[in-house]
């Protein structure tokens, strides 16, 4: 039995401390992946909460054959769609823009391709900054794709955790990389 | 190279970069990157992507975040089936649907129920004609019935609810059973499954429901005038027992021919119909059992006190004065 079943049998049992083991060893990648998908640090630790919540609540429940890194991301992912929901329903929105999941969050204004060259930690803050924007220019389904993928989720655990078929995943994926290359090298997207 | 290969490739190499290809794609991947530049330096360009989105995300700090999941009690389910469970749910929920809509369905349907005519063939020997009717004066199903004079009458074991409410009625009941050799019980004429079961007069119902204790609605749907011995061919009985239950003294002796006959003669003619009485709970019966051939009877009340004769659930005709003169020396006046 591996160290998460263990955890997951003491948390049915009724031991609410076997569940503070499952926050500390998810909190990280959960919060991680919040930010890079919503990219407001307020935000992301709102939905992080939330997504603990809602699995100790509903953790009980579940199956025996719960897998529960994918089980938990899944939730994360349904709190930022319905982050995304709310906001749509609180924000102003400009005639001819449509607001649906696939929109993307920003528009690309890099952040060090003007100016002088930068080197050492300044570097690395531009890099960072660029990097959050140009994420933030994806769609929605494909940046969750991709940060998936970059967390070392493989494609099929990819599917059971959006829904999408394998397909659509091998190429939002790949969209998602070849978007985000044009975006940081300043190259037109042509997608 | 043309653009189309390449494009093709570079969807490989993105899945190339997730462990997500097959020997072949790989092998195609392979021989395109051997003589394309451009394709090479996608790969590399993938490559540095994810690279630098891992730094990303590593380089995130991670806040502390609330746990108000400590102020909340870990809710264990009593009983864990996996997903049984939920079928297990499902299917209470869809049974106390069912079982409500049933019950609802008989509950609506009840009212009617005094109302039916008695089944044919079913055991349901009850001549309940004692005291106030309804729930009140009749048995339960399955339980026995004293009679007008206190004789046990059987009634029909675990009866569905019309012929249980048929004998809570007072009903004088049809049956194609064979009379019993304790009491005159069921009765059943030829044509009995047309004849409605039917109380004494005297021992109306005066509760229940209110076409029967009430004479102006009881009396709306009944005909003018009754022929007793046409209608229940009480000419072809064969056997005539006169009794009154309650006092003890019945011998289930059958009467001559002469007098069965000379009776049958008396109730050839039309009777009108009388509005049935409100039961006064002294009513005291003498009940005549026509017993037919095939084992059928037919009973009627005889409401000495009143001079009635009921022969039908609401259907009361006066006694002529001859068979009330016949029926006199058979009276067994109880003592005060």
């Amino acid at each position: 039995m591996t160290v998460d079943a263990r955890v997951i049998a003491a948390v049915r049992q009724g031991n609410a401390e076997a569940f503070e083991i499952i926050v500390r060893e998810y909190q990280p990648r959960l919060y991680r992946f919040l930010f890079g998908l919503i990219g407001e640090a307020e935000v992301a630790r709102d939905l992080t909460q939330d997504t603990f919540l809602a699995a100790y609540r509903a953790l009980p429940e579940t199956r025996d054959e719960l897998n529960l890194t994918g089980w938990l991301f899944q939730i994360a992912r349904n709190n930022a769609r319905s982050y995304w929901r709310r906001r749509k329903l609180i924000t102003w929105l400009p005639f001819g823009r449509s607001d649906h999941d696939d929109q993307r969050d920003e528009q690309w204004e890099p952040q060090g391709v003007s100016g002088p060259p930068l080197s050492g930690p300044e570097e690395l803050v531009v890099e960072r900054e660029d990097l959050g924007a140009a994420l933030r220019c994806l769609q929605r389904a494909d940046r969750e794709c991709l940060l998936l993928v970059v967390d070392g989720f493989s494609y099929s655990e990819i599917c059971a955790i959006t829904g999408l078929t394998l397909a659509a995943v091998k190429g939002r994926i790949f969209r998602a990389r070849k978007e985000l290359r044009a975006i940081l090298e300043g190259k037109d997207l042509a997608v | 190279m043309t653009t189309n290969e390449c494009t093709r490739i570079e969807e490989l190499l993105s899945a190339h970069q997730d462990g997500a290809t097959t020997a072949a794609e790989e092998a195609q991947i392979a021989q395109h990157l051997a003589t394309c530049a451009q394709c090479q330096q996608t790969a590399a360009a993938f490559g540095q992507i994810d690279q630098q989105l891992r730094r990303y995300m590593q380089a995130t700090p991670v806040p502390e975040i609330a746990a108000p999941w400590r102020n909340e009690p870990l809710l264990v389910p009593a009983r864990r089936g996996g997903s049984l469970g939920h079928w297990r749910a499902t299917m209470i929920g869809l049974a106390t649907i069912f079982a409500l809509l049933f019950t609802a369905s008989i509950l609506a349907f009840r009212p009617f129920a005094n109302e039916r005519p008695q089944q044919a063939g079913v055991a349901a020997p009850t001549f309940a004609a004692q005291t106030g009717g309804g729930a009140a004066s009749g048995s339960e199903a399955g339980q026995p019935t004293v009679g007008a004079a206190g004789a046990l009458v059987p009634a029909a074991p675990a009866a569905p609810p019309t012929q249980a409410a048929a004998a809570r009625s007072g009903a004088v009941a049809s049956s194609n059973a064979p009379a019993s050799s304790a009491a005159p019980a069921a009765s059943s004429i030829p044509r009995s499954t047309q004849v409605p079961a039917a109380a004494p007069g005297a021992a109306r119902p005066n509760t229940g429901s209110g076409a029967a204790a009430t004479p102006a609605a009881g009396s709306a749907a009944l005909p003018n005038t009754i022929n007793p011995t046409q209608s229940y061919r009480l000419a072809e009985a064969t056997t005539l027992i006169i009794c009154q239950p309650n006092t003890g003294q019945c011998t289930n002796q059958p009467q001559p021919t002469t007098e069965r006959t000379a009776i049958v003669a008396i109730l050839n003619q039309p009777f009108a119909v009388l509005p049935p009485l409100i039961a006064t709970g002294n009513d005291q019966i003498l009940t005549l059992t026509f017993q037919f051939a095939n084992g059928a009877q037919q009973i009627l009340g005889y409401n000495y006190q009143s001079q009635r004769l009921t022969l039908a659930e609401q259907t009361d005709i006066q006694a002529p004065p001859e068979l009330v003169e016949r029926l006199a020396p058979l009276v067994v006046v109880p003592k005060p």
